[in-house]
């Protein structure tokens, strides 16, 4: 393997944006997640939790409100007062509709999926219709005092209920007025002096109306008489946000101090068909607020002010429980946003809205530079590799400007590629943690790439949650490929042989100074490191020095907006 | 000769004469009064505009000349169609003058809009400068010329082009200015609501440096707080103490020579 000299990166002064809505598609089974500088990234939830497709943002379209509506249709609005499409397909913004209310704070879309609801700042509630290519504003409700924050309909489409300010109001949708203005409290058993904000409502079909605000309370009502059922106080802080099942019987909260809530509907006494409501489980998994959670048939999703998206696979729903029943907490992103200038020592560092150009050390190089993420570009400029949103990674011919062939389609997203410098070998590594090898001249996957497929990756490489993000060759052993994710790097050996599930993976290596690498220990082709992370980025500078990019997650937290102060014993 | 009645309807008659429509008139009032002719009048001054020179005539010389029905209704026609004549042609020259006025302001307008050219250009312009990323919609406020608001025209609107689609071709968009303004308050006031409401005074907010202290201070073996210096404090007392140091180097170096 040899031994390399590191240039160790700390200075990549990367800090995600906060999570600010979360809006989750049950039939695609896919997650839209907006932040507060209002890019959207969608997960994909059943290709390993990958993030396949992403918006940038600007600060003037910060979103307040996310949803989905038939035909998977994503809508989003925000303080800018427009309603705006998303084009998923072609990737950009397909229309953005002024809807003249003022900044929108809410939004939620029929269950029939064919109308869209907005909750403006001067305290109108406007309906729209969601024709076939755009939407059309149909009519407004009666106008309330003040800003309409929080919106939901009910089952059938009959009735939403709508959190204001220290009131939460039920609107009859054929006639547009209200029904019932029912009064929130304060504080529970208490006295305040600041205003009630209602963060969040949810309509069940039996009409009880749940509603979240400010002095952190969960509270039921009954719409049909407009009074108070039940009141839960469950937190000091803020209560933001709330999500309910489809099936109606359990619910999720997330408060400002990190904390979510799970409520379920359990029976009384064991054999009685009466049930009630009963908070059952509280996770601990942020450290700020808490501004949007999501229900899917399986798990509880969140997300907040500490930008990371954690997803929880719930223990009763799930049916196999393996490792896909464990907790997902997606911090980093998915795509590569440093490249690197082999010859010249330069790293570009890629920020939301501008670039930096570092240089490191003074050693003299060789290789050229090569293209990221999606696209791969052979090292002798021959061949051009890409990958889209469609199957199958498309190779061309550089030269004479033409298709050359394409790899077969795999129904996992591709998270990187690279191509090899003398052989021309394709690798691609796709979101399952597989790794194909594709001979370009050949035009057919190489024999160790068959040989890997046939014998399968070891266990604890397919559990790995953080997808492959670069690849990287060194010029002068064509058998090695060097790769990383998020906690590890690897240096795949192609002339020794394959792990099998009952080999370690991880060796252990005796200690060394900071600048060498893991040593050899057993004869097999994964020679994994730990010692750098959570790591951005690794490649290979020359014959001799490695270059890693580092982001130690509390130097983002140093850089987050205040969380809510905790008082505990003895401090 | 005597004559026994005083000519006092000659002086009226002759002045009238000298004036175009005063003849109009009192041939129409002769058409009126026509069959009237024939009758004594009490006195001549009581109706002196009834005759004329051709009235005098006939008292001196002939017997009054009949007036047939007929001729007196085409006379009548003729006054009226006179009459819609002069009415026609004062409408036609309030109209020419109206035209003219308004020629004139829709002149002044287009001097105070920027000249075609410009237009022209800012069009070709945006639509070939597309570098941005697809998505991005550009806003081009189209500024007034200063001496133009002056003049204090207020129904004026700068021409507002609305793009509906945002594809790669059309990424641009042209607002007025006082719109943005209104807009960009509302947002602002939004956004100071959400601040207080998250941050604001009554909230229980910490630093995130004393959030992450609060574990070290448990630990078993209890450790400093994250970021245990602070290196803002006394910013000014440092310089101080630094120029300070400066001078008294300088004076000992001097009293030592």
């Amino acid at each position: 393997m040899g031994e390399f000299k590191v240039h160790r990166v700390r200075f990549f002064n990367y800090v995600p944006s906060g999570i600010r809505c979360v809006a989750y598609n049950n039939q695609s089974n896919r997650l839209a997640v907006s932040r507060t500088d209002g890019t959207v990234e969608i997960y994909n939830l059943s290709a390993n939790y990958f993030q396949e497709k992403f918006f940038p943002g600007h600060e003037s379209r910060a979103t307040e409100a996310l949803c989905w509506a038939e035909g998977q249709r994503l809508f989003s609005a925000g303080l800018n007062g427009e309603i705006m499409e998303y084009d998923l397909q072609a990737l950009n913004i397909k229309y953005a509709m002024d809807a003249f209310g003022g900044p929108i704070w809410s939004m939620a879309a029929s269950p029939s999926g064919s109308q869209l609801l907005v909750g403006c700042e001067d305290g109108s509630v406007k309906l729209f219709q969601i024709t076939p290519d755009k939407i059309q504003f149909e009519r407004n409700f009666d106008r309330q005092k003040s800003r309409i924050l929080s919106l939901s309909w009910h089952p059938s489409g009959t009735h939403i209920a709508a959190g204001s300010i220290d009131y939460i109001s039920v609107f009859d949708v054929k006639s547009g007025s209200a029904v019932h203005k029912m009064i929130v409290d304060r504080q529970y058993m208490g006295v305040s002096k600041r205003k009630c904000i209602v963060w969040g409502v949810a309509f069940l079909s039996d009409g009880t109306v749940i509603s979240v605000d400010s002095a952190g309370k969960v509270q039921f009502w009954d719409s049909a008489t407009g009074t108070l059922v039940k009141s839960h106080l469950i937190a000091n802080a803020d209560v933001q946000s709330i999500a309910v099942a489809d099936q109606e019987d359990s619910f999720v909260v997330g408060t400002a101090e990190g904390t979510v809530f799970h409520f379920q509907l359990v029976p009384v006494t064991s054999n009685s068909n009466e049930k009630q409501w009963v908070r059952t489980k509280p996770f601990q998994h942020h450290t700020h607020d808490v501004r949007t959670v999501a229900h899917s048939p399986t798990a509880l999703i969140s997300g907040g002010t500490d930008t990371h998206l954690v997803i929880r696979p719930l223990m009763e729903k799930v049916e196999v429980k393996n490792y896909d029943a464990a907790l997902r907490k997606i911090t980093f992103p998915h795509r590569c946003l440093i490249s690197c200038s082999k010859k010249r020592q330069l790293l570009l560092f890629q920020f939301a809205h501008h670039l930096e150009l570092w240089r490191l050390g003074s050693t003299v190089a060789t290789g050229t530079v090569e293209a990221m993420c999606l696209l791969a570009v052979s090292p002798d400029g021959n061949w051009l590799a890409a990958s889209g949103t469609s199957a199958g990674v498309h190779v061309y011919n550089v030269k004479q400007l033409k298709l050359h062939c394409t790899v077969p389609a795999y129904n996992f997203p591709v998270t990187a590629m690279a191509i090899a410098p003398n052989t021309n070998n394709l690798v691609i590594a796709h979101s399952d943690q597989q790794i194909f090898e594709y001979s370009i001249p050949d035009k057919q996957y190489t024999d160790w790439s068959r040989t890997v497929q046939k014998q399968g990756f070891h266990h604890l490489w397919l559990q790995r949650d953080t997808p492959i993000t670069h690849i990287s060759f060194h010029p002068k052993r064509p058998m090695h490929i060097l790769l990383h994710d998020a906690y590890m790097f690897c240096i795949i050996d192609k002339s020794l042989p394959l792990p099998n599930d009952k080999t370690l993976l991880y060796n252990p290596f005796p200690p060394t100074n900071e600048s060498d690498v893991v040593r050899r220990r057993t004869a097999h082709a994964f020679k994994i490191s730990k010692i750098y992370k959570p790591l951005l980025f690794m490649d290979l500078l020359d014959e001799r020095t490695l270059v890693a990019v580092e982001r130690p997650l509390d130097d983002i937290i140093a850089q987050l907006p205040p969380p809510i102060k905790k008082k505990k014993f003895g401090t | 000769m005597v004559q026994l009645r005083p000519r006092a309807s000659r002086a009226p008659a002759s002045a009238e004469a000298m004036v175009d429509e005063g003849q109009l008139a009192s041939e129409e009032e002769e058409a009126e009064h026509g069959l009237l002719l024939g009758q004594p009048s009490s006195g001549a001054a009581a109706e002196p505009l009834e005759e004329d020179e051709e009235g005098d005539d006939e008292f001196d010389d002939e017997a009054p000349e009949e007036l047939t029905f007929a001729s007196a209704q085409a006379e009548a026609r003729e006054e009226e169609r006179r009459v819609r004549e002069t009415v026609r042609r004062d409408k036609t020259l309030l109209k020419e003058k109206r035209k003219r006025r308004e020629e004139l302001f829709i002149e002044q307008k287009k001097r105070k809009l920027l000249p075609d050219t410009i237009l022209e250009k800012l069009t070709t312009a945006s639509q070939t400068n597309i570098k941005k990323s697809p998505g991005k919609v550009k806003e081009v406020n189209l500024q007034k010329k200063n001496e133009d608001c002056e003049k204090g025209n207020d129904s004026k609107k700068v021409k507002v082009q609305k793009v509906q689609s945002v594809s790669q071709n059309k990424s641009y968009l042209a607002v007025r200015l006082k719109d943005q303004d209104l807009r960009d308050s509302r947002q602002q006031a939004a956004q100071a609501f959400i601040h207080n409401s998250l941050y604001g005074p009554g909230t229980n907010r910490t630093t995130v440096n004393k959030f992450l202290s609060l574990a070290n201070k448990r630990l078993p073996v209890k450790r400093a707080a994250v970021k245990f210096l602070n290196n803002a404090w006394g910013i000014q007392k440092k310089q101080n103490a630094k120029r300070f140091k400066r001078r008294w180097m300088v004076r000992k170096m001097k009293t030592k020579k």
